[in-house]
């Protein structure tokens, strides 16, 4: 039955379903992991860095984009509609700001970027960006934000999410670890967002790529060093859970 | 053509000649052909049946099993003894030279100190209307009366039927099927009514049904259109499964290995990221 309904975009199946969408999420679930953590004053966004082809120049493989200088995207899916996305993205920060004078909110460029999402799952002949984002950043009150958009145009605000190949065990990780106590230590976001990546990625600096964002400063992205100083720290704290058992026992 | 509704119709034009295939279809006996090393050919001869006496079989079917099996048993202490070769025309040349890791291959491999048990590595797809010739050809040399037979496969989720959504189910997941003879517990759920096993892992398990062998397939349903570790991590506990048990070597590395073969399949993709 789904064979009829399942091509073109505008047709709604008997049960209700748009298979195009749908399955457009499955294609996000093709990608790579990301994840993004908000705390009290810091936003962090960890990747599954793919393992790049030896004669690929690395910067072209990023999953982590520049939108403003104040918000940060990180998606999964499909990397073509991607940049195009990240591109009228990009735009509409530039020209929001021309024409009022004030940086984006959040909410603004991710109601922009979902309702272009939405705009293809409604027109004729069109595919739905095959796409998840998470968008972080902060406003220009200083509020920090975190947002999730998918293929289906509807975007929400997370405390800390999930998306890509192993997106559910991540966020139940996310779920049992955030506390208020972790939101509100810089170091603890960081080290969330990394031992949540950590779940499901080989462990390794090398195949995640941290970034971190504090109000009114630019993106960071994290060395490898760095990134390996904190692994060392969360290995530290681990082992010292483990003997804590063993002596309780 | 698609339509203002959305529906699809076929096009059919006058104006292009739909010529029937000139070619006839390939013999489907002779498409596949098998070759044994000539020592173990003079082996067979001498036997009373001209087969060789197996005790264990595994068969491999795809990347994601042959990756497991490559990691798991083969790596050492095992020689080639023959290859399958599919669609090969007569008077191509085929040898047991192609070693390189993308090449599409099918070998067979003995245990060295164990020589009843063998392992067929079939790394490439087969047609599903070759493989009842593959398996004909290939058991038609072995003599398996006691022995063990276990097929790995793999297969997309979306093949996969079920009223629970597929992304519940925490793919990627085994499932099994086994013969009547077999009168252990396979190590993985069967497999739930509607879905069927297809193709060559099919065929064997049907020709070990039809010749009342003890035989399990397990079948790792993944939704990962490239080999990926979370694939392959799930025919990990099959190294305990009869008889794998018996054939594994153990390897140090094998998470190097497993690293290996999936860059090797995995490195030239960039559609998703």
């Amino acid at each position: 039955m789904s064979s009829r309904y399942d091509r073109a975009i505008t047709v709604f199946s008997p049960d209700g379903h748009l298979f195009q969408v749908e399955y457009a999420q499955e294609a996000v679930k093709k990608g790579s992991t990301a994840v993004g953590v908000r705390g009290n004053n810091i936003v962090v966004l960890g990747v599954e860095k793919k393992a790049v082809a030896k004669l690929q120049e690395d910067r072209t493989v990023r999953k982590i984009a520049l939108l403003d200088d104040h918000v940060a995207l990180a998606f999964a899916g499909l990397t073509a509609d991607a940049r195009i996305l990240i591109n009228r993205a990009r735009v509409e920060c530039q020209s929001h700001k021309l024409t009022v004078e004030d940086p984006v909110t959040l909410e603004y460029i991710t109601r922009y970027i979902a309702q272009l999402k939405q705009k293809y799952t409604q027109s004729n002949g069109r595919r739905p960006f095959g796409l998840s984002a998470l968008i972080i950043g902060f406003d220009y009150d200083g509020t920090p934000h975190l947002y999730q958009t998918d293929p289906s145009g509807t975007y929400h605000e997370w405390k800390a999410n999930a998306i890509g190949r192993s997106a559910k065990p991540v966020r139940e990780f996310l779920e049992k670890s955030y506390t208020d106590e972790v939101a509100g230590n810089q170091e603890e976001c960081i080290k969330l967002a990394l031992k949540a990546l950590l779940e499901v990625v080989q462990s390794g600096a090398k195949n995640v790529e941290l970034a971190v964002m504090r109000d009114k400063e630019p993106l960071k992205m994290l060395e490898l060093e760095e990134v390996e100083k904190y692994i060392a720290e969360i290995e530290k704290e681990k082992e010292e859970e483990a003997e804590k058992k063993k002596q309780k026992k | 053509m698609a339509t203002f509704f959305g529906e699809i119709l076929p096009v059919i034009s006058r104006a292009v000649d739909d010529d029937d295939d000139d070619e006839s279809f390939e013999n489907l006996e002779t498409y596949v052909k098998i070759k044994w090393k000539k020592e173990a050919q003079e082996e067979m001869e001498l036997t009373k049946d001209k087969k060789l006496q197996v005790n264990a079989f595994v068969l491999a079917v795809g990347p994601a099993a042959t990756g497991f099996t490559q990691t798991y048993v083969t790596h050492k202490n095992y020689e080639i003894i023959g290859a399958m070769f599919c669609g090969m025309k007569e008077d191509d040349v085929n040898t047991f030279g192609q070693m390189s890791p993308t090449d599409k291959t099918c070998y067979i491999y003995r245990k060295c100190d164990y020589p009843s048990a063998l392992v067929c590595e079939c790394n490439y797809d087969i047609r599903p209307e070759y493989a009842h010739s593959f398996v004909n050809q290939l058991m038609s040399c072995l003599n398996l009366c006691e022995g063990h037979v276990v097929i790995f496969g793999s297969t997309f989720t979306s093949e996969y039927k079920s009223d629970v959504p597929t992304s519940d189910m925490n793919p990627p997941f085994m499932r099994a099927l086994k013969t009547a003879s077999f009168l252990g517990t396979p190590m993985a759920p069967y497999l739930e009514q509607p879905n069927v096993a297809t193709g060559l892992p099919a065929q064997m398990l049907t020709y070990c049904h039809i010749h009342k062998l003890n035989a399990v397939l397990y079948m790792c349903y993944t939704d990962s259109i490239h080999l990926d570790f979370a694939t392959l991590k799930t025919f990990q506990p099959l190294i305990e499964s009869t008889p794998v048990k018996y054939m594994r070597e153990e390897n140090k590395k094998a998470s190097e290995t497993l690293k290996k073969i999936v860059d090797l399949h995995t490195k030239h993709s960039t559609l998703y990221m």
